[in-house]
């Protein structure tokens, strides 16, 4: 999903149409990935909306050769946690991986189990630290630094997370079966 | 590399997070070793399986235009506050520029006004309500724009 360059200066100009263009290219996938941090679709709506309100306060900054896409990820992803983090029901903190939690040994997911029904299901059960790397790094195919970047970890603590994570979301989709 | 080392990466390597050397030498180990192929080859599958299913489109029509509205909703103040600061602007220049005329254009004529103007008492008639209401304008812009703001974070 790409918006051209023409329809960015154009919503620089303050072509309305413009803007519409591009909340039409990126709005499902933001959803998403908003879907997939907060496991919300009320919260997950109040993400998507204040992205597009935020995109439009600051579309005299925009450049035409960045990429909208990425800035708008980064703003739902950074949306979506800070939101996590206000939860009072689910503690961020008390959910950091613990070095010395139990490793899952179920195999990688194959087609048979993981139907796109089941995959959702499953990671949308996980813990939340777990949900936002993986909604990052498959939903959005972001960089392990770009995830270390959004969620203002280490590099090697989004390897981590998205290793347990996998190990996690295998573990469930082998119970279900 | 030893089959044990590099089962180790296999999540990395498929996720594109290990760096070019280490991946080089995963590589090496996997040519010569079927079974640590086959096993990486499954990984390597499941990311592809991941990512159909966390790209997947988990929202309805109905969903996306409700937010479209709000997203409109939310714009709209932020558009009124620009324009409210350019009317008040606006208007104290106006403002100022009628006290101006007002003063220069009363009963007592053009001339006896610029008279009335040179004189540092007549001038003082005229020049303070032009300043006073010129001052409001800014003042208004000053501080009824972050006033309005702030109602609209509030909202």
């Amino acid at each position: 999903m790409k918006i051209d360059r023409d329809t960015v200066e154009q919503f620089k100009a303050g072509d309305d149409e413009a803007f519409s263009r591009i909340f039409r290219t990126f709005a499902r996938g933001l959803f998403g990935t908003a879907i997939r941090i907060l496991g919300d679709r009320g919260l997950s709506e109040d993400v998507v909306q204040e992205t597009f309100v935020r995109l439009h306060g600051m579309r005299n900054r925009l450049e035409p050769d960045r990429p909208v896409g990425a800035l708008l990820v980064r703003i739902t992803a950074n949306l979506a946690i800070d939101a996590l983090r206000k939860r009072k029901r689910e503690k961020w903190e008390a959910l950091e991986p613990n070095a010395s939690a139990e490793k899952a040994t179920a195999p990688p997911i194959d087609a048979k189990i993981g139907t796109v029904d089941a995959i959702n299901r499953a990671a949308g059960d996980l813990p939340p630290i777990y949900r936002a790397v993986l909604a990052l790094r498959y939903g959005q195919d972001m960089t392990y630094e770009e995830i270390a970047d959004v969620l203002r970890i280490s590099v090697p603590a989004v390897a981590l997370r998205l290793k347990r994570g996998k190990e996690q979301l295998r573990a469930a989709l082998a119970r279900q079966k | 590399m030893n089959c044990r080392e590099a089962e180790e990466l296999f999540d990395l390597h498929a996720d594109g997070g290990l760096d070019a050397a280490t991946s080089r030498s995963l590589e090496n180990h996997l040519e010569r070793c079927s079974s640590c192929r086959t096993a990486y080859d499954a990984v390597k599958a499941e990311s592809e399986l991941l990512r159909r299913a966390l790209e997947a489109d988990l929202s309805s029509a109905a969903q996306i235009a409700r937010i479209e509205v709000r997203v409109y909703e939310g714009i709209r103040p932020a558009l009124m506050v620009s324009i409210g600061e350019w009317v008040m602007a606006v208007l104290g220049i106006l403002l100022g520029l009628l006290v101006l005329v007002w003063g220069s254009f009363d009963s007592t004529g053009v001339r006896e006004a610029v008279s009335l103007s040179l004189n540092p008492r007549g001038g003082l008639l005229v020049a303070i309500p032009t300043v006073l209401v010129a001052a409001l304008g800014v003042l208004a812009v000053i501080v009824v724009q972050p006033l309005l703001l702030r109602i609209n974070e509030q909202e």
